[in-house]
């Protein structure tokens, strides 16, 4: 088996992945190789055509493939990144070796000083959701539908219902609608819908299609190919209520259901996964509880915008070299501690010495709360687990030096 | 009085714009920024959405992503959508290659929105 020593290994060369090895190569990291199981580097932003991407970060408005493009782009700038397309990264280990496996050059082996973690995530399947029913033909996931569409150029169906109301699943009611495909309705589980309020406009308000909030799918219908769902109301427990049942006929349901981060890797390498949020624990520059293996972006935590991944991925690589530097942080990080009406925060531990920007996602939409992160207090008018608070968290505000940072939403105001 | 719901960015404003009906000035509160103002001014006359699609390539199986340079007036949308399936491009092309001007007679062109060859 060929064996080649490299300083950093990038494993996906998504938003993340990019973001971190350019940044690592200008903090003057030499050996990196960054993997990528597709053909071309972009991720899932190269299927993303839509635009809305890179307000924050490019300040301007960019689809996925643009947004890629400039990152894409930058590589160019430093040949220490050799990128490795069509090479799947099959195991990696706690001593950071790496097994990649590709079409021309078989198994390869690689040691390596430090690894980045930037796989992304995954949809959940019908499966996850134990919807009854037949097993027809004809029920995906909204990105499976967006890979055929934008890819690959191929129609999922004729008439469709969308399962679950993120902004993926909204996405592709625009996009199906505009290739003269029905979208009969979209349901939403919740009482509210977890996207953004603006694809809610642009997307289904645009085009006068449905949004049921408080329903879902309860059954399956159809033997070769599937010809209608049954859908129904639910009550305060989310269950439904059978006698309120209807049929909405269609050949497709798309299924936008929520992802998870997809962590197989991390896992062998032996890094500990956050209960929640599905990625691993963190500290306040990405790194693991594996020494010199990090993480970042949609593996990490799934975040709403890509901007916020590229900016994580930056802190990642920066973090990476500052550790083949020697610059071992040996500060003592502390734990937050999760509380009222908070889903989850990444990163799970501060640095004492530098400010940490948190990402925040409540449990359920509140108005007028107050954020408290220890000391620390923010007011907002409105919060929804929809939309991740970023909150800047500065470590000097902090009296002494705690076991244990409480992060929590209450509705008192503050003081 | 209407209420709109801001899309220039993930913010998602709520804006009440006063009269909108009535000639001279419209009177646009809830908005955070400059672009929604305007976003306001637009979407009460005459709303607009930037487009984007795939398109086929010459002797390829592969598809180019595409956009408006600009946003499109809404109401134009499924007609340019019927010229977009018509088009075939030639390789290679950049970000920002016009493909089609003044797609469907309106003011804003058909560009890439990647670097292929």
């Amino acid at each position: 088996m060929r064996r080649s020593r490299i300083d950093l290994a990038v494993i996906g060369a998504g938003p993340a992945g990019l973001a971190a090895a350019i940044a690592a190569a200008k903090a003057g990291v030499g050996r990196i190789a960054l993997f990528e199981r597709q053909t071309e580097p972009g991720g899932i932003l190269q299927q993303c055509i839509h635009n809305g991407f890179g307000l924050y970060y490019f300040r301007e408005e960019l689809t996925g493939p643009e947004y890629a493009q400039r990152f894409i782009d930058r590589l160019t700038d430093y040949p220490q990144i050799h990128l490795q397309t069509a090479s799947t990264v099959v195991k990696i280990t706690p001593q950071r070796e790496i097994y990649v496996v590709n079409e021309q050059t078989g198994i390869r082996y690689y040691q390596a000083k430090a690894i980045i973690l930037a796989m992304g995530c995954r949809e959940r399947p019908r499966g996850a959701l134990k919807i009854p029913g037949t097993r027809p033909a004809g029920i995906f996931t909204a990105g499976t539908v967006q890979q055929l569409m934008n890819i690959y150029g191929l129609a999922p169906g004729k008439e469709a219902v969308i399962l679950g109301s993120g902004d993926i699943g909204l996405i592709m009611a625009r996009r199906l609608t505009l290739e003269g495909i029905k979208v009969r309705a979209v349901v939403e589980i919740l009482p509210y819908s977890t996207g953004l309020k603006r694809n809610l406009v642009q997307c289904l308000e645009d085009f006068s299609i449905p949004l049921y909030l408080r329903h879902t799918v309860t059954r399956i219908n159809g033997e070769k190919r599937l010809t209608s769902v049954t859908v129904a109301p639910v009550n305060q427990d989310l269950q439904p209520i059978k006698e309120q049942a209807f049929t909405l006929p269609c050949d497709t349901l798309i299924l936008s259901v929520g992802l998870i981060p997809e962590n197989e890797l991390s896992l062998m390498a032996g890094v500990e996964l956050d209960p929640v949020t599905k990625g691993p624990l963190l500290t306040s520059t990405y790194q693991t509880t594996v020494p010199g293996i990090f993480a970042c972006g949609n593996v990490a935590h799934v975040h709403d915008l890509v901007d916020d991944v590229s900016i994580e991925g930056e802190i990642t690589g920066q973090a990476a070299a500052a550790f083949l530097n020697g610059e071992s942080p040996t500060e003592p990080y502390i734990p937050l501690r999760t509380g009222r009406n908070i889903r989850t925060v990444v990163p799970q531990y501060v640095s004492l010495s530098n400010t940490t920007t948190l990402y925040i996602r409540p449990l359920f939409p509140e108005e007028d709360v107050t954020l408290k992160v220890g000391p620390a207090t923010r007011r907002f008018k409105a919060v929804t687990p929809g939309e991740t608070i970023r909150f800047r968290f500065d470590p000097t505000q902090l009296k002494s030096k705690p076991e244990k940072i409480p992060v929590s939403l209450e509705v008192e105001t503050c003081d | 009085m209407t209420k709109l719901t801001c899309i220039v960015c993930p913010l998602g404003c709520q804006i009440t714009v006063a009269d909108p009906k009535m000639s001279g000035e419209l009177h646009i509160t809830g908005h955070r920024c400059v672009r929604g103002r305007t976003y306001a001014q637009t979407e009460i006359t005459t709303p607009r959405r930037v487009l984007t699609a795939v398109v086929a390539i010459e002797n390829s199986p592969r598809l180019l992503p595409v956009k408006t340079d600009r946003p499109l007036p809404k109401e134009l949308l499924f007609t340019a959508m019927e010229e977009v399936k018509g088009i075939r491009v030639k390789l290679p092309v950049k970000v920002g290659t016009v493909l089609r001007a003044n797609l469907a007679g309106s003011d804003v062109n058909l560009v890439a929105s990647k670097n292929m060859a």
